[in-house]
């Protein structure tokens, strides 16, 4: 070996503490981030492939309707921001057959007709939006008779690009259309007898809407298609191809009045806004593992080149050059690095693995991304390599100063020059970290998208500020420091006048190891504090909207078409029951719409007590929306809400009030809709408003709930016939049941913030730990000496104690100070971000006890150093030269 | 005529800032022959341990030259000195230095790992040093687990590894025991006779000096140049001759 090698051998080697503990240190900084980048890739595209799953066939991202009186579709839609391209669209089905090589002879056999579906679409707007991708040929022509046919067509009827294809609209039992609550028949030709002859201009390849029906598909010119349809095509509806770096909140707020509009779940998966908040938050968490990871990583190998600054004269004593010297010292960064980040990135992606198989995802708990794991390569490696980087640069530059230290000095000890190097490293160092690497990886990870970036922009710096005034005061002030082992060191010695006096001078020596450690602890305890206070605030939202929405009813589902109006005077005999609302008139589209009938939720709640908003709501095309609908879409009382109809266009509701009052069913858990009258859904939709599956049954109070459930019970199983198999299959939820589940839900989804942290907490203690091994290594000859002179193990190890009560104790506090400063702060982010109406939680007992928890690490991270030191021999520690 | 191992003339070096610089050396000069064994006395304080870090290059003069075998040192670049400490001076420091992560053997064949030497290639070279200071047994220990004698042993080894011309040895039994004190003295005296090594030895004390062909006395940063000692006919310096010196001038 050389003299590089050797020197990093033995260096290695020899220290294999120093060595595991800075390569844990940086391998799980990394590993978090490669983790929760992983677990959030991984939960998008699960949710994504969940949808695609339970779709048929392809869908457009985006179909909008407009209103009937709005002149110029496209040309509105092109104003609206977050709309790049869109092309009108008419769907149908169509009879395609091939043409007969001799029509005009007697004997000519009919051909087969296939009834495929048939998409006209704006020729030139489509295919530049890339809806579909061809296999052969060339696209269709604006306004011509040319078509292109799906991968089925061609191969069930023989036919290919140049061919002729007959198409013809399909013979079928007449249309129906609801028109005032009947279904009608609607007027309409019959079909076409002979069709018409088209070009057959190219074949779908089996991608995007090639795929649609499995290929039995044809796509035409939407003028072509008029043509074909005549008197059949109604205005068309639009695809529209969605700018991504504008907000999905914002492209609804530009659709608003003038559009109903359909937006494909699986297209926006994490995008909604209170999926955003979350995982930002995620992200934010990971990030911030990521800042006290490199901190500590920095800390560790920095601090243990001080620790090395009298080799550094020795090997220039013997006659190293600074290169070699500096080579030493980058080989075992390199070194260390390169093992740590193979372990970060393996152990990184092995906690994903295992957090997704255990459910837990960037968007909550949720079993969607269980047995579903890819991993994000280029992504993984180039965070790994962040963190390598930074594993470098915390040697490199106070390496860089060290080598500049005098020799002499350095063979004597007095590695003063060196350790002011090091804490301007430090700053350096900081500097960098949070004005610069930091924001870069999380925009990097965290695209911006579109205005509503600007709120995440503003929280990222916010938190970076807070992180700054958390760690950059007492790096920059190292005298602070000085003062507070001062101001420590005389209670410390009263109460032991040795250790005390130990640990205050050595708290006062190393200012900026003991700050960067107490940051570290009040970064995490900020974390945990902020976090309480996320949930703190959540729950307390949750229980606002439940003693509104929830608390004072009881829910029966499984009823099966049940006629629920005799059932609800059954139910009415018992004086608790004031209202019945029945779950099966909804819709979905633009958001989930529930139809009430006005006789039952006038009975209590806003409609009762305002008579002029039961009146609006019983004579105008009115809608009540929930507050959490009003938040997220930014509607307000007055707002119109474009609801699409199958028979009669676009129709128009008026916001007339905000309420959680009326609506909420539990199947799915949905709290962001709007209630109507139950007539409009009957007279629209032509839903049977006279059966139900569910009802919702509204009580006088809350009190003893679950003994009026059981009277609801027994009424309605009286009701349905107590020994019928319907009785048997019906089921009840009581509203402090689903407040109990929904509480928990947020504890649980919250869960992912509890690990993260939990893991930046262990990254904590591992630097409070690095940093006090270090430190005894350092003072090896005064320990031994101190040995010599008769201290015994318990002084020494209660002077270490005293030195991580001290960090725990500041770095509890000062994090427990500026946590409470960042809830009132993350809350109000979240507010933003969410679009839910948070309260302030106020201060929580849970905030103690996550500073007494980062305390007891800290103490715990001064053990092993203990353990060393008293490994040490003192006959050694004085003779190793 | 030989040029001699180590010139030293007319060497000044001060302390503190520069108003207010108090001297640590005045107007030094004296002369290091090939394969001659000088020793430099003189009490703490007196400026010994400066003296060899100026001469190894480990700090620059604040007047003066230094020559190393005819090679100017105090007026080099840092890097050259480092080269001319690299090749030309092997160094046996007090308190040892070894370093505590390396075994035995990889302490003695830093000076060569240093100069690009493979461990296959120094192997022979350091195990024979070791064999030779009666060590050979103890390569693969760290320092910690040898004796001070031995470490000693290991810390001339080391300098010794490299074959550098000039040894420059800082009170090297200051740290040892009596008689491991006297066998590092042996075993340094058998080096410059045995080798032809120039060897440049700093202490204070006495029966150290006598194993020197010359003793120089140093009091308050000056030579006492009129009250040299040096072997005469073969025979050793006697240590009352020096305890005689070091009385007249008052150490």
């Amino acid at each position: 070996m050389g003299f590089v090698s050797t020197v990093i051998h033995g260096s290695l080697r020899r220290r294999p503490g120093r060595t595991l503990f800075s390569i844990f240190g940086v391998a799980i900084g990394i590993a978090i981030v490669i983790a929760i980048y992983t677990v959030d890739f991984n939960t998008v595209q699960s949710a994504k492939a969940s949808h695609t799953r339970n779709q048929d066939s392809w869908e457009a991202d985006l179909e909008v309707q407009p209103v009937d009186d709005l002149g110029d579709p496209a040309e509105e839609l092109a104003g609206i921001p977050g709309v790049r391209r869109s092309t009108a669209v008419f769907k149908s089905a169509v009879e395609v057959f091939a043409l007969p090589a001799d029509e005009d002879s007697p004997n000519a056999v009919l051909p087969e007709r296939q009834k495929v579906g048939i998409y006209a679409l704006e020729a030139t707007r489509a295919a530049s939006m890339g809806l579909y991708m061809l296999e052969r040929g060339q696209s269709m022509s604006t306004g011509k008779r040319e078509v292109l046919i799906g991968r089925a067509i061609a191969e069930g009827l023989g036919i290919d690009v140049g061919d002729t294809l007959m198409l013809a609209k399909p013979k079928r039992a007449p249309r129906k259309d609801c028109i005032d609550g009947e279904l009608v028949e609607a007027k309409g030709p019959g079909r076409a007898p002979q069709g018409i002859p088209f070009t057959v201009t190219g074949v779908l390849s089996f991608t995007d809407l090639g795929r649609t029906s499995g290929g039995a598909i044809c796509v035409i010119d939407l003028g072509a298609g008029a043509e074909l349809f005549q008197d059949q095509f109604v205005r068309p509806s639009y695809w529209v191809e969605r700018d991504p770096m504008v907000d999905i909140e914002d492209l609804r707020a530009g659709l608003g009045e003038s559009f109903s509009y359909n937006l494909r779940e699986g297209s926006v998966v994490g995008q909604q806004a209170d999926e955003r908040a979350f995982r930002n938050g995620v992200r934010l968490a990971g990030l911030m593992a990521l800042a006290l990871g490199l901190f500590v990583i920095f800390h560790t190998l920095s601090m243990s080149l001080v620790e090395r600054v009298r080799e550094v004269g020795i090997l220039a004593a013997l006659g190293a050059s600074r290169s070699q010297i500096t080579r030493v010292f980058l080989g075992e960064a390199i070194i260390i690095s390169l093992v740590a980040g193979a372990v970060g990135l393996g152990g990184g992606l092995l906690l994903a693995w295992q957090m997704l198989e255990h459910g837990i995802s960037s968007l909550g708990i949720t079993d969607v991304v269980r047995g579903h794991f890819l991993v994000p390569w280029k992504e993984s490696l180039g965070l790994a390599s962040l963190g390598m980087g930074v594993a470098l640069m915390g040697s490199v530059f106070p390496m860089l100063r060290a080598k500049d230290a005098d020799t002499i000095r350095a063979l004597r000890g007095e590695d003063l020059e060196v350790r002011n190097a090091s804490h301007k490293g430090f700053h350096f160092f900081l500097a960098l970290l949070l004005f610069v690497v930091l924001p870069v990886v999380f925009f990097t990870l965290v695209p911006l998208v579109g205005d509503g970036g600007k709120e995440l922009l503003s929280v990222v710096f916010l938190g970076i500020a807070v992180m700054a005034l958390l760690l950059g005061i007492p790096l920059l002030v190292p005298g602070i420091m000085l003062s507070l082992s001062r101001v420590l060191s005389k209670p410390m010695v009263r109460w032991s006048p040795f250790s005390g006096l130990l640990a205050a001078r050595s708290i006062g020596r190393n200012p900026t190891r003991i700050a960067a450690s107490v940051a570290a602890i009040a970064l995490v305890t900020a974390a945990f504090v902020g976090l309480r206070g996320l949930t703190g605030s959540l729950y307390y939202e949750t229980k606002l909207w439940a003693a509104e929405a929830v608390e004072q009813k009881v829910w029966i589902s499984g009823l099966d078409a049940t006629a629920w109006r005799p059932l609800a005077m059954a139910l009415r005999e018992d004086d608790d029951v004031i209202g019945i609302e029945p779950s099966s008139m909804r819709i979905e589209a633009p958001f989930r719409i529930v139809g009430l009938p006005i006789e039952e939720v006038s009975r209590y709640g806003p409609l009762l007590d305002d008579e002029r908003l039961l009146r609006d709501f019983t004579s105008t095309s009115g809608i009540l929306i929930t507050s959490r609908i009003a938040s997220q879409r930014g509607l307000k009382v007055g707002s119109i809400v474009p609801i699409a109809t199958p028979s009669q266009g676009v129709k128009s509701f008026r916001v007339l009030g905000i309420t959680d009052a009326y609506g909420y069913f539990n199947d799915p858990h949905e709290r962001a809709y709007g209630v109507v009258s139950a007539s409009h859904l009957e007279n629209l939709f032509c839903f049977d408003g006279d059966t139900t599956d569910g009802i919702a049954v509204r009580l006088k109070s809350a009190d003893d709930l679950e003994g009026k459930l059981g009277k609801v019970a027994a009424r309605t199983r009286q009701h349905l016939g107590p020994d019928s198999e319907r009785s048997r299959l019906i089921q009840f939820e009581s509203g402090s049941a689903i407040r109990s589940h929904e509480l928990f839900d947020i504890l649980r989804d919250f869960l992912v913030f509890d690990l993260v942290i939990l893991l930046t907490l262990i990254i904590a203690g591992t630097g409070v730990l690095n940093g006090q091994l270090l430190s005894a290594m350092e003072r090896v000859k005064e320990l031994g000496v101190l040995r010599a002179l008769g201290a015994d193990g318990r002084q020494i190890r209660n002077s270490v104690l005293l030195e991580s009560f001290v960090i725990g104790l500041a770095g509890s506090l000062i994090g427990l100070a500026l946590g409470y400063g960042m809830v009132l702060i993350l809350v109000d982010a979240l507010k933003i971000l969410s679009g839910l109406d948070l309260p302030q939680p106020g201060f929580q007992k849970t905030y103690l006890l996550a500073a007494l928890g980062t305390f007891l690490v800290t103490i715990v991270a001064g053990l092993y150093p203990i353990w060393r030191m008293n490994r040490m021999d003192p006959i050694r520690a004085v003779r190793t030269g | 005529m030989n040029t001699p191992a180590l010139a030293v003339s007319q060497l000044f070096h001060f302390v503190g800032p520069k108003r207010s610089r108090t001297p640590v050396l005045e107007d030094v000069s004296f002369q290091l022959e090939r394969g001659e064994f000088l020793c430099v006395m003189g009490p703490s304080g007196s400026g010994k341990s400066t003296l060899l870090h100026l001469v190894a290059g480990l700090d620059s003069p604040g007047a003066g030259t230094i020559e190393l075998a005819g090679e100017p040192l105090s007026a080099s670049a840092p890097a050259k000195r480092t080269m001319t400490r690299r090749d030309g001076i092997g160094y046996v420091f007090q308190f040892f230095n070894l370093l505590p992560n390396l075994t035995v053997l990889e302490n003695v064949g830093l000076p060569l790992a240093i100069r690009g030497r493979t461990t296959f290639e120094q192997r022979d070279r350091c195990q024979g040093l070791l064999d030779r200071f009666g060590i050979g047994d103890r390569g693969g220990a760290f320092p910690h687990e040898l004796s001070g004698g031995e470490m000693q042993r290991v810390s001339i080894a080391r300098a010794l590894a490299g074959d550098q011309p000039l040894l420059l040895c800082d009170e090297p039994t200051g740290n040892l025991s009596q008689q491991a004190g006297l066998e590092i003295m042996e075993t340094l005296r058998e080096v410059c006779e045995r080798d032809n090594k120039s060897v440049l030895l700093v202490t204070h004390n006495p029966r150290d000096a006598t194993f020197a062909d010359r003793v120089l006395f140093l009091v308050d940063g000056g030579l006492a140049s009129a009250r040299e000692l040096a072997r005469e006919g073969g025979q050793p310096i006697a240590v009352e001759d020096i305890h005689s010196v070091l009385k007249d001038l008052g150490i």
